[in-house]
């Protein structure tokens, strides 16, 4: 569970507000994705969440303790962090060094520490590369081994601080089934701040922020369902399979219920073309 | 300026347990004026190949000319200042590259160097700053203050004020918001059509390669694996699976439509409202 009640940030007390009176409540295990341009303040939040930075104004709440500069170490140990650049977080020498890292700072045992990185490894299918160097790995195999750092240590909440955007499409979209798969498998809260539309429709619900503040909250099927074009508006215009979508309503075909990928709009085709 | 390579190979530290070669008997022709767009999965070999179109990699066997200039094999020293004000580069997050005190500082940073009378400089910057849409606020700020969005530009518009005859442009959108990467591929489209601008561009973003190139290069494994019209190498659906390419939503729904439901429709870049269109007479035809 996180709570932002009406949270203010500014990097200097000159400047503008860059998180604006936020309220903002997010349900345990609940995957959510945060939208906004660049500049909007969608990544100080993440930052703020896991005390990176410190709000000016307001309470934030991590699974019901408020986060304070004195239990701030305490809350970090309940989230898990993936940030963009896949170079920037590695601190061991080997895969598997780097993933006992934050073992050790916990003061797991060492039999026990091992098990727990077979395991993982075993998760984010990388266990082949347990004894390789982390700098020698692909994009997206340096950010399966950060997720698989940041999940070891079983945090309630993962935070992905658009943790594809330096990858290329496939490794994109395996990275994105990764986290589905781990979800599934045991849940935790996510977080996932992207620029990816076709990423964000993963999650049960997209807010969107702008100015610091959120403009628009819903599922991805309240967003982009038939006359919403709240996002269009707002800079976000939808996936191609969606614009089609809307297109065949609006040519008069009625789909049921909105399609918001291309099987389920085939599906929807189908339908429609059996009636006939 | 024309770019042509013949059978160029490149090898990163040659003759060393690390020895990795990158390149493979790469040829190809860039005409002058093109929009070409190279892609091909991480490792794949497009850093490196951009690397060879302003002599910041030489090559180790093979030839490299871009307009007269022709680029020497390893070891061989030469003068590249020349080629580099006419090929600008940005690579990788360029904002990265940021370096000077001011925004005015860091995009006439090019300019100084390739000696360009001071009194052209006000003119110059003026004229970037308003391609890339800077706030004109902002020139005698920190570039360090800006957004990554502004930053980018900043970056951008220090490439653009050498005003190079080339522009090589690795992932130049990457982490934009989407209203921002339709104005950067706008910006570098328009360049292009207005000023002739050579323009290289590698991105994963297959929907920009199928919108914006006249002429697409698919890297795999260091070797060409295809070069074409962007529309009939996305065609071929199953050479792509090959190198890891994913294909554009749009060409990737026509495929599923045609085999799902047995229907002709092709691709000519028609808006989703119009496909819905013809999918319903073609879906109406076939009841009848």
């Amino acid at each position: 569970m996180i709570k932002f009640q009406d949270v203010s940030f500014r990097y200097r007390d000159t400047d503008a507000w860059v998180i604006d009176s936020l309220n903002l409540t997010i349900k345990e295990n609940q995957k959510v994705a945060i939208i906004g341009k660049n500049g909007s303040g969608k990544s100080t939040i993440a930052k703020l969440i896991s005390g990176l930075l410190l709000h000016e104004l307001g309470h934030i709440y991590v699974e019901n303790d408020q986060l304070t500069p004195e239990n701030l170490l305490d809350i970090r140990k309940k989230i898990g962090m993936v940030f963009q650049n896949p170079e920037n977080q590695f601190v061991g020498m080997t895969v598997k060094e780097d993933i006992a890292f934050g073992l050790e700072n916990r003061g797991v045992k060492r039999e026990v520490m091992l098990e727990k990185i077979v395991d993982i490894l075993e998760q984010v299918s990388m266990l082949e590369y347990i004894d390789r160097e982390p700098q020698h790995l692909s994009g997206g195999q340096k950010q399966r081994i950060a997720i698989a750092s940041a999940m070891v240590l079983e945090p309630k909440i993962l935070i992905l601080d658009e943790a594809t955007s330096m990858l290329d499409p496939v490794g994109r979209k395996e990275m994105m089934s990764l986290v589905e798969t781990l979800h599934n498998r045991k849940p935790f809260t996510l977080l996932m701040i992207t620029h990816e539309l076709n990423e964000a429709i993963l999650a049960d619900r997209i807010i969107v922020i702008e100015k610091g503040k959120v403009v628009l909250d819903g599922t991805p099927r309240e967003l982009f369902t038939h006359h919403n074009h709240a996002l269009d508006e707002l800079g976000f215009p939808a996936p191609y399979t969606i614009q089609l979508a809307k297109g065949l309503e609006k040519n008069g075909f009625s789909l049921e219920p909105f399609p918001l990928d291309q099987e389920e709009l085939i599906s929807a085709l189908w339908k429609l073309h059996l009636k006939r | 300026m024309e770019i042509t390579f013949k059978e160029v190979s490149y090898t990163y530290y040659p003759n060393t347990p690390y020895e990795k070669k990158a390149l493979h008997n790469v040829s190809f022709h860039i005409p002058s004026g093109a929009f070409v767009v190279i892609v091909g999965a991480t490792g794949s070999g497009k850093s490196t190949l951009l690397q060879h179109m302003n002599g910041l990699l030489q090559p180790s066997s093979g030839k490299v000319s871009i307009g007269d200039y022709q680029l020497p094999i390893t070891s061989k020293k030469v003068s590249l200042k020349e080629l580099r004000k006419r090929v600008g580069i940005a690579f990788q997050f360029p904002e990265h590259q940021l370096f000077d005190e001011t925004v005015r500082e860091d995009i006439l940073f090019g300019p100084k160097n390739f000696g360009i009378p001071e009194k052209d400089m006000e003119h110059r910057l003026q004229e970037v700053i308003h391609l890339v849409g800077l706030d004109e606020e902002l020139i005698e700020r920190s570039p360090f203050e800006l957004s990554g969005g502004q930053m980018r530009k900043v970056a951008i518009a220090g490439v653009l004020a050498s005003k190079p005859d080339v522009l090589v442009l690795d992932e130049p959108t990457a982490g934009l918001d989407p209203i921002s990467r339709v104005e950067m591929m706008e910006l570098f489209s328009s360049l292009h059509r207005l000023e002739n601008i050579t323009t290289i561009l590698v991105t994963h973003h297959m929907e920009d390669a199928l919108k914006y190139a006249d002429y697409m290069i698919v890297l795999s494994n260091g070797r060409i694996h295809s070069k074409g019209k962007p529309v009939d190498i996305f065609n071929n659906q199953d050479a792509l699976k090959e190198v890891q390419l994913l294909l554009p939503e749009s060409i990737d729904m026509f495929h599923k439509l045609n085999q799902t439901f047995d229907l002709n429709l092709s691709y000519r870049g028609q808006s989703p409202f119009d496909l819905a269109k013809e999918i319903i007479s073609s879906l109406g035809e076939d009841s009848s």
